[in-house]
């Protein structure tokens, strides 16, 4: 297998993470594109290991799914906090990202 | 795990073709449901799928014990905290999707271009027969990249990778393994604080005056400030059960 | 790679603890005191024995003659029990004093540090990488770890007072901002890409945690959420960056990768599109026009010390990020990205200059001046010099200074107003509290980079470097930027000296530590502007780098 179709892959994957972040205005499904992105990075990652013949990517892949992990604990609950405070989980994208 | 290793196809294999198709299909396809679908359990479960796929592909690329690892943290704990919290908080339909016609042009026009600019680096140089991974791909021309393959950098008895990553993780990587383990700590510390429905120590200040504090706190909010304000007493009252929505 | 290799034979890294000694320090005071805030009336439980242990250890350091480390444990292992006994009801003075004495040690050790380990006298630093190339101690980690410790030092007691009177002195406020301190410290030191992004998340999780603390302000919450989820897009997209920078180059460390990346056979394309990304995904984090967004809800959301903290520290750590990877991993590709750079800079001075004028709130206002010196600083980097360097370096301490005592003086006015000290606040305030008044104006002239303030000295240093380099159209920008951040800061002055105030608003908050914070930051202000030679020499002896 040509190693280029699993980066080629994982790009596409990141760009459509990538466009679900600035359609989408639900905090949560905004949170589960960022999680989308991560993986097609994890992807790239250990096909870059691969190609390398290094263990560099696949520790890179180890502690990129750390960081998830720990950024979801933390994500999750500023989420949960600001819905029992205001009742809503839209982040008014539109708003956000007028560059 | 080394029997996981061992059904992962070889590299170079026809069966590696196939099993990449099938999964890049379904990991695209879970991918653009994801960003989609209104309903967000759904888009959940898709997310699942395309966790799924991933951790397939993981197979393909001789990373078996990563596979395990993805499937377990990802599929397992990340995605049942993200359902958790969809089911606590009763949110599982969206109706937040209506983007103006403006950004949507604009983020489709963004990631159109990122991933015209992935093709246009990635298509040539990295899918040319040399690019085949293992040991009997030509060599590569010029401009060209070789794909070496971690069938010969694993030990023997080490199908999976597992000693492979492990080795480089305590030498190489000690540093960045302890700031991993800090930031997790930081993770936890920041969930008590988040999540704690009550301050533990208004040290030498009484109840009255906490609450005082609290209604002084919310004059200077817009006006649905006071109704959010009940429902986090309200949240704060009866603890477990309350999936009302607030505001 | 040698095949079956016994498990036995692991070859175990060196172990060089005076590498990270501040932050191991930093770190242990973090943990002991989430246990002393655990233990509440029992805190003596948790503080006798750490103090024990504390004392043991430095006594063992002294008598194997690492004298200074072997201080500053038993030092922190007396104060804490002292502080416990000291204040025996007082939960949050003794973590702020804990934390004060650790940040304390922690700049006495980076000082040992570039002494003894690294430095051969003033003249100059040795870099050096230690834990497998992990870690590099260099000019860039001697200066952001003394910003970012002065800075928390600075902000423990500003914020005290301020977080007792939102009652939102939690107390895990202080193991956390410990925590983003030693991600802060470990940014600056970060030698390989999985380093660097992992104290990067370390500190971007602290403090989205941190913006969130006051629970019943909605604002504050607000921010925490447009930070966390601005922080965790800019996270993936710079991840990715160096997901292609590994795809091209096959390395991890930086240097190596400086060393790779300019080799014919390293596919371009595929390493300009990573440094593309990279770029986006930092440019969100130090806040670099188009890249700012979060930055003016985030500042006046948030609790008004941790705004102070992340304007001066974040910003210093996100740049030695900026500058490592720039400077020492993308140099090959220097055509490519100083273009780029210096038209955000440029957008970043002339953007933030304008907008910061049309701004009625002080905090805001500050968080446009903080997008303007973000392009400041960025003069330095893009010269890419050794002066261009030690520019960068010294521009953030000097922006750390003059942002916290301007932070200061709106904790003060702010009170227990909660995120809105508008300009008509501060009428007439040069009457009522001619000494709050007096910093605010001295801090913003500062900001302005008016002689004889730090901020002066900082903008000097930068744009003789940027010139020096040849990027005069860039200074030339910041020159005007720099006018019409001025003339704003002038009126502020106008409006607290010359108009007259309201009889019913009230009078700035003081309180000992408070006073003393911002005491130190004004101090800090007219010395580093009036005596700066002494911290010159250093910034130019540091510009160094593990190449």
């Amino acid at each position: 297998m040509e190693i280029g179709y699993y980066f080629i892959l994982s790009g596409l994957m990141f760009c459509i993470g990538l466009v679900g972040v600035l359609l989408r205005r639900n905090a949560i499904v905004l949170f589960m594109c960022v999680e989308l992105m991560l993986n097609a990075v994890n992807l790239t990652l250990a096909a870059a290991a691969r190609m390398w013949a290094g263990p560099d990517g696949q520790v890179f892949v180890f502690f990129v799914i750390v960081v998830a992990a720990a950024e979801v604990v933390v994500g999750l609950a500023i989420i949960v906090n600001l819905y029992f405070r205001r009742g809503t989980l839209d982040v008014d994208v539109p708003q956000l990202l007028r560059w | 795990m080394t029997l996981l290793a061992q059904v992962a196809p070889t590299a170079g294999g026809t069966a590696e073709v196939v099993v990449f198709w099938v999964f890049a299909v379904i990991a695209l396809g879970s991918a653009i449901a994801v960003i989609s679908l209104r309903n967000v359990v759904h888009g959940a479960v898709m997310l699942v799928l395309n966790f799924l796929s991933i951790g397939g592909l993981f197979l393909t690329l001789e990373s078996a014990f990563l596979s395990v690892i993805q499937v377990l943290v990802y599929g397992g704990a990340i995605m049942v905290l993200f359902l958790f919290v969809i089911m606590l908080l009763g949110v599982d339909r969206d109706d937040l999707l209506q983007a103006d016609l403006r950004t949507r042009v604009l983020a489709i026009a963004g990631g159109a271009l990122l991933a015209g600019a992935v093709l246009f680096a990635f298509v040539g140089p990295y899918t040319s027969e040399a690019s085949v991974c293992g040991p009997d791909a030509p060599a590569p021309g010029p401009g060209e990249v070789a794909c070496a393959g971690l069938a010969e950098a694993y030990d023997e008895d080490d199908g999976a990778g597992a000693r492979f990553l492990g080795r480089s993780l305590f030498t190489t990587y000690t540093y960045p393994f302890e700031l991993a383990a800090l930031l997790l700590t930081v993770a936890t510390i920041g969930a008590v604080i988040l999540a704690r429905r009550r301050d533990l120590e208004p040290e030498d200040e009484d109840l009255a005056d906490l609450d005082a504090a609290a209604a002084d706190d919310l004059d200077g909010d817009d006006l649905d400030g006071a109704s959010g304000a009940a429902a986090e007493r309200h949240v704060a009252g009866d603890g477990p059960g309350t999936t009302e929505r607030g505001g | 790679m040698v095949l079956a290799q016994d498990a036995t034979t692991l070859d175990v890294p060196d172990v060089a603890w005076s590498s990270f000694a501040p932050e191991l320090l930093l770190t242990a005071a973090a943990l002991v005191l989430l246990l002393v805030a655990i233990a509440r009336g029992r805190q003596l439980l948790v503080a006798a024995p750490t103090g024990v242990v504390a004392v043991g250890l430095g006594v063992w350091l002294v008598s194997t003659d690492v004298v200074v480390p072997g201080a500053v444990a038993i030092v922190w292992g007396l104060a804490l029990p002292a502080a416990v006994f000291a204040f025996p009801h007082r939960g949050s003075l003794v973590q702020a004093w804990g934390a004060g004495v650790a940040l304390a040690g922690a700049l006495v050790l980076t000082g040992w540090q570039f002494v003894t380990v690294l430095g051969d006298g003033a003249g100059g630093m040795t870099p050096q990488s230690a834990l497998a190339g992990a870690l590099a101690n260099d000019g860039i980690a001697f200066f952001t770890r003394i910003t970012v410790y002065l800075t928390a030092l600075i902000v423990l007691p500003l914020g005290y007072g301020y977080l007792r009177d939102r009652r939102i002195n939690r107390a895990e406020v202080e193991p956390l901002l410990l925590l983003a301190v030693v991600g802060m410290a470990a940014l600056g030191t970060a030698n390989d890409l999985i380093t660097l992004f992992v104290a990067l998340e370390v500190l971007s999780l602290a403090l989205y945690v941190l913006t969130g603390l006051a629970r019943r302000d909605r604002r504050s919450q607000e921010a925490s959420l447009k930070y966390f989820v601005m922080g965790a897009v800019a996270s993936a997209i710079l991840l990715y960056g160096m997901a292609l920078m590994y795809v091209a180059t096959g390395s991890l460390s930086l240097p190596t990768i400086g060393s790779v990346v300019a080799l014919a056979g390293t596919n371009q394309l595929v390493s300009a599109l990573g440094l593309a990304l990279v770029t986006v995904g930092i440019g969100f984090k130090v806040a670099l026009v188009p890249f700012h967004l979060w930055t003016p809800d985030v500042y006046q959301g948030a609790p008004t010390n941790i705004t102070a903290f992340m304007a001066a520290a974040t910003k210093a750590a996100g740049f030695a990020a900026v500058l490592r990877l720039y400077l020492v991993a993308f140099p090959g590709l220097q055509g490519l990205w100083a273009p780029v750079l210096a038209v955000l800079a440029a957008a970043s001075m002339l953007y933030g200059a304008y907008v910061a004028l049309v701004q009625r709130d002080l905090k805001r206002m500050l968080a446009y001046s903080s997008i303007t010196h973000a392009g400041y600083a960025t003069i330095g980097v893009v010269a890419v010099t050794d002066a261009g360097l030690s520019g960068t370096l010294w521009y953030l301490l000097t922006y750390a200074v003059s942002t916290l005592g301007a932070f200061g003086c709106v904790i003060a006015i702010e009170r227990r107003r909660r995120g809105e000290v508008a300009l008509v606040d501060l009428r007439g305030l040069g009457r009522t509290s001619p000494a709050v008044a007096g910093i605010l104006a001295l801090c913003l002239l500062s900001l302005a980079g008016m002689p004889p303030t730090a901020g002066f000295v900082g903008k000097f240093v930068v744009f003789q470097a940027g010139i020096e380099a040849g990027w005069t159209w860039l200074v030339v920008i910041g020159v005007l930027s720099s006018i019409v951040a001025a003339f704003f800061y002038l009126r502020i002055a106008g409006v607290m000296f010359l108009e007259t105030a309201d009889d019913d608003r009230p009078l700035p908050a003081s309180s000992l530590g408070l006073t003393t914070g911002i005491a130190v930051s004004a101090t800090l202000v007219v010395f580093l502007g009036v005596q700066p030679q002494a911290f010159l020499h250093l910034a130019d002896a540091a510009a160094a780098l593990v190449r």
